[in-house]
């Protein structure tokens, strides 16, 4: 395969082209989904093809192949040179590449015990089983009970005018279980737990995290929420759970800082390297690899999809906005070393810069601790995902959580949104836990320009943020 | 050798025909083919950058049924060993399931079709250089129109598609589609403040580039003087077309379908034929919008499109089913069934909106306005609607860009509010319905006001 490539890069090269990046993606993804105990879908999905990156003249071009016949792939590179040649004379700002030194055998094998695509059919099914099983004894007024199972698994190689050769193999695994009880009144309340990320069999088997623990959580946690009451509308102190707390760092921080955003100044903290945005509890990291324990479920991820090392990247350190994120165009106009951050979700889509692991650190609070620094407000707890604007402004969803006075919990709240202005946000971060969790998944994941359900982790501690905002019923 | 755009459907029926020949040499009891492919250039416009790809959606489905046992698999790209190896791969999983579905029936049989929508020629023969022009035009367009521009950030898209599906029990239809599409979020910067706007245009021919970006760059420069609400209260929120068609999109999503209802998650499984809104609100799922570059004359697994009245006069009428729920519910089939995603093969076919229209009223939005005493006007992409819990269908969202309305009259803007309320209930909490016909985000929505939602800001 790297023979085949690098002959077709040198014959752009030699018809003009200043740079070709070549991507061979092969991933097999199988997902099985039961929906009131019936399944719903059980599939298997091949994404196998080559992509062209070709620079020319500060413009770039993207193409694609799935026939991997010889005579197509070589078309797809030359339809990628061809782009980059129609967008040359209306570049105001020029995408070029700074050298790097060629990487060569560079062959990286996953690291885990029990690799969930080695198993047979029946064992997967029969953890969706347990699920159903746990969840049905735990529930209360069930309307609906869906269990899913998901992996991902594959090659990547990739080789470009460098010479440079990579090849590694992600992987995912995904299990989760929603249930959605009805009350009396007839108002449908759904809750989920899930296990996800860069993980064997073997973190299915861990005390609190085995099918059972996420469907009996599921189960409980949606029949709390039959006797929850909505959130108040204002301004409350909070405590956010660590999944809440990921999104935050992803959805609401993480983008600000990508190289693309920060180039085309889409983003309020492009001119703010070096300024104080949080407070000193506030240190955000986006890496490659998390080391894994049973708490931090994190993706594997060792090179980006433009060849460089995935590294370990502050964003923010006690407050301070340290560094972007890059693709190796985006490092080259900021003068600034790639990150490792060009990704892109499968062989159909050109590498852009994107979060990997993305997670706040953790602080010494102990939860009780942390709900008696909260005093009274709300503690908002797991996620229905959330977004931000280039101003700033954004929007979490918590799926649900509690009023919480003296330090005590006093009723549960049906799913709560928080809102703000971000750069507000992290000044009034007063404290943080000791736990860390992250988790990344298979089943959702990050969309940007076009390119959905990329995995990415999300993680952190519980945090307490003064003055939210929440969107809630008056 | 390149394929002209004619010859693409019957290009596609014959990898049907020999998928389904193979699959039936391999001894399959039904079989599906869902074979797809599309060619785009997409060119983003970031400030200045040109960063052009070539866009595609290529590749197969295959369900495969077994007894009563479905499997189904998925390949990228439309050569014959994709195919066969989707076709043998979901062969596999069904033979390897031991649980028999015993609602399922049988794939769609039927001869009709839908009406494709017209296909605009213009897509077909614009150039790359034409389309990264159209782009560069945008930019400066923007930059020139005001000092306080600072960023431009969007994409370009144009191309076109087509689809087949075809099936054992003796289905074998196609159908196409051309598409331009533009979005771009500009952004304005004054004393440390910044606000942005954006602008989308959707169509089944190459976009108008002139004008976009100054309007854009017109309407982010307005927002640099909004100011807090400073309240939080129930009020009066009139929505503009754009608006209001994402809000109705969050109301009928998950509550309309035939899977949640079957399956018990819509908050109107049991209130058809009953009034659920005011009674001058219709609605219809419409196929057959001859402008929406989503018109094609059949759905995902081979239906006719077409258009499904939904709520009249406040009364639900109809639930939205493919071919599955539909055969379960005991309901005519309206041709919902959808495959998502940017790689629609690898989806199974799922029930899902087609374009939603809304019956217009009389007023145009400032007349609208004129009946509000006090509220709010939200105009733009709301934040949150997507992340919204669609079974209780209790929502809080921001708007970004909303005006004030004071004594009837639309004035000042607003820094974003949260605007909360109940997506089902909302249908009953509607004010008046406003006159505007065009296809925006998520159908042929007009200005919509409602009362009694919560607002902080």
């Amino acid at each position: 395969m790297f023979d085949e490539l690098q002959a077709i890069i040198s014959k752009m090269e030699s018809k003009g082209a200043d740079f070709v990046e070549a991507r061979y993606d092969e991933l097999l993804i199988r997902t099985i989904i039961k929906d009131n105990e019936r399944i719903q879908e059980c599939k298997a999905m091949k994404q196998a093809g080559i992509g062209f990156n070709v620079y020319y003249k500060g413009a770039t071009g993207y193409a694609f192949s799935a026939d991997l016949s010889s005579a197509a792939i070589e078309q797809s590179a030359i339809s990628a040179l061809g782009i980059a040649k129609a967008g040359a004379s209306a570049v105001s700002i020029k995408s070029e590449i700074e050298p790097l030194k060629s990487i060569k055998n560079v062959n990286i094998k996953p690291d885990i015990r029990e690799p969930a695509w080695l198993i047979e059919f029946d064992d997967k099914m029969e953890i969706l089983n347990r699920m159903e099983t746990t969840a049905k004894e735990y529930g209360k007024d069930i309307a609906s009970l869906k269990v899913f199972y998901g992996e991902l698994s594959g090659e990547k190689i990739f080789t470009n005018s460098e010479r440079t050769e990579i090849q590694w193999y992600p992987f995912l695994l995904d299990v989760r279980c929603i249930v959605t009880s009805k009350t009396p009144q007839g108002d449908l309340m759904s809750a989920s737990d899930v296990r996800a990320g860069s993980i064997g069999l073997e973190q299915l088997k861990i005390k609190c995290y085995t099918p059972e623990d996420l469907a009996k959580n599921s189960a409980l946690w949606a029949k709390e929420k039959m006797t929850a009451k909505a959130a108040p509308a204002g301004k409350f102190r909070a405590l956010c759970e660590n999944v809440l707390v990921g999104v935050l760092a992803h959805e609401s921080f993480g983008h600000l800082t990508e190289g693309d955003f920060v180039v085309s100044k889409a983003t309020p903290i492009h001119d703010k390297l070096g300024e104080t945005l949080g407070s000193e509890y506030v240190t955000i990291i986006d890496e490659g690899i998390t080391p894994r324990d049973e708490k931090i479920c994190s993706m594997w991820l060792p090179y980006d999809d433009q060849g460089v090392k995935a590294e370990h990247n502050v964003l923010i350190e006690k407050g301070v906005l340290k560094e972007y994120l890059h693709s190796r165009s985006t490092a080259k106009l900021l003068n600034v070393k790639p990150t490792g951050n060009a990704r892109a979700v499968n062989f159909t889509f050109a590498p852009i810069p994107r979060m990997r692991n993305t997670y706040f650190i953790s602080g010494d609070l102990t939860e009780e601790e942390a709900l008696k620094q909260l005093d009274t407000g709300i503690y908002a707890i797991d996620t229905l995902g959330g977004q931000v604007e280039m101003d700033g402004s954004f929007l979490f969803k918590a799926v649900r959580g509690y009023w919480v006075e003296n330090g005590e919990k006093q009723y549960p709240l049906k799913d709560v949104t928080l809102t703000g202005n971000i750069l507000e946000l992290l000044k009034n971060v007063e404290g943080a836990t000791k736990d860390l969790v992250i988790f990344s998944s298979y089943f959702g994941g990050c969309g940007k320009d076009g390119q959905e359900s990329l995995p990415c982790g999300i993680g952190g501690p519980k945090l307490i943020i003064d003055n939210v905002r929440f969107g809630g019923e008056k | 050798m390149t394929l002209d755009f004619d010859d693409w459907e019957s290009d596609l029926l014959s990898r049907v025909e020999r998928g389904l020949k193979f699959g039936t040499s391999r001894g399959v009891d039904a079989l599906e083919l869902y074979i797809t492919n599309s060619k785009s250039l997409n060119v983003k416009i970031k400030t200045g950058m040109i960063d052009a790809t070539e866009g595609g959606n290529i590749g197969v489905g295959c369900r495969c049924v077994t007894g009563k046992r479905i499997g189904f698999s998925s390949a990228s790209g439309i050569t014959d060993s994709a195919i066969n190896f989707a076709i043998e791969s979901a062969l596999k999983i069904s033979k390897t399931l031991t649980k028999e579905d015993d609602r399922w029936k049988n794939f769609v049989l039927t001869t009709e079709k839908g009406k494709n929508g017209p296909i605009d020629d213009s897509v077909l023969e614009i150039s790359n250089e034409k389309i990264v022009n159209g782009a560069n035009l945008i930019f400066h367009e923007a930059k020139n129109c005001d000092p306080r521009i600072i960023s431009i950030e969007g994409m370009i898209s144009v191309g076109y598609g087509a689809f087949a599906v075809g099936n054992t029990e003796g289905l074998s239809k196609s159908s196409r589609t051309t598409f331009g599409t533009m979005e771009a979020m500009f952004g304005a910067s004054e004393n440390n403040k910044i606000k942005s706007y954006v602008n989308v245009i959707i169509g089944r021919g190459v976009p108008k580039f002139e004008g976009f970006g100054a309007y854009g760059a017109q309407n982010a420069v307005k927002f640099l003087k909004s100011t807090p609400l400073n309240q939080t209260s129930k009020m009066n929120v009139l929505f503009n077309n754009l608006t209001a068609s994402q809000l109705i999109w969050g109301s009928l999503y998950n509550s309309v379908s035939g899977k949640s209802v079957i399956e018990g998650r819509s908050a109107f499984a049991d209130k058809l034929n009953t009034q659920i809104g005011e009674p001058f609100l219709t609605i219809h799922d419409n196929g057959q919008i001859p402008e929406d570059p989503k018109m094609v004359a059949i759905d995902d697994e081979g239906f006719p499109r077409k258009k499904t009245l939904l709520i009249e006069k406040g009364v639900l009428k109809s639930f939205i089913f493919d071919q599955y729920y539909s055969q379960i519910h005991s309901a005519e089939n309206t041709g919902n069934a959808k495959r998502g995603g940017p790689q629609s093969y690898e989806s199974m076919p799922s029930i899902a909106l087609n374009t939603i229209s809304v019956e217009p009223g009389t007023k145009d939005i400032k007349e609208l306005a004129s009946d509000i005493e006090t509220g709010i006007l939200a105009s733009g992409f709301l934040m949150g609607v997507g992340h919204s819990e669609f079974v209780s269908g209790d929502f809080s969202i921001v708007a970004p860009t909303c005006h004030k309305i004071e004594n009837g009259e639309i004035t000042t803007p607003i820094e974003p509010v949260t605007i909360a309320g109940n997506f089902y209930k909302a249908f009953n909490q509607i004010i008046a319905i406003g006159n505007e016909t065009e296809l925006t985000y998520r159908g042929k929505i007009p200005s919509m006001a409602f009362k009694g939602f919560t607002i902080s800001g």
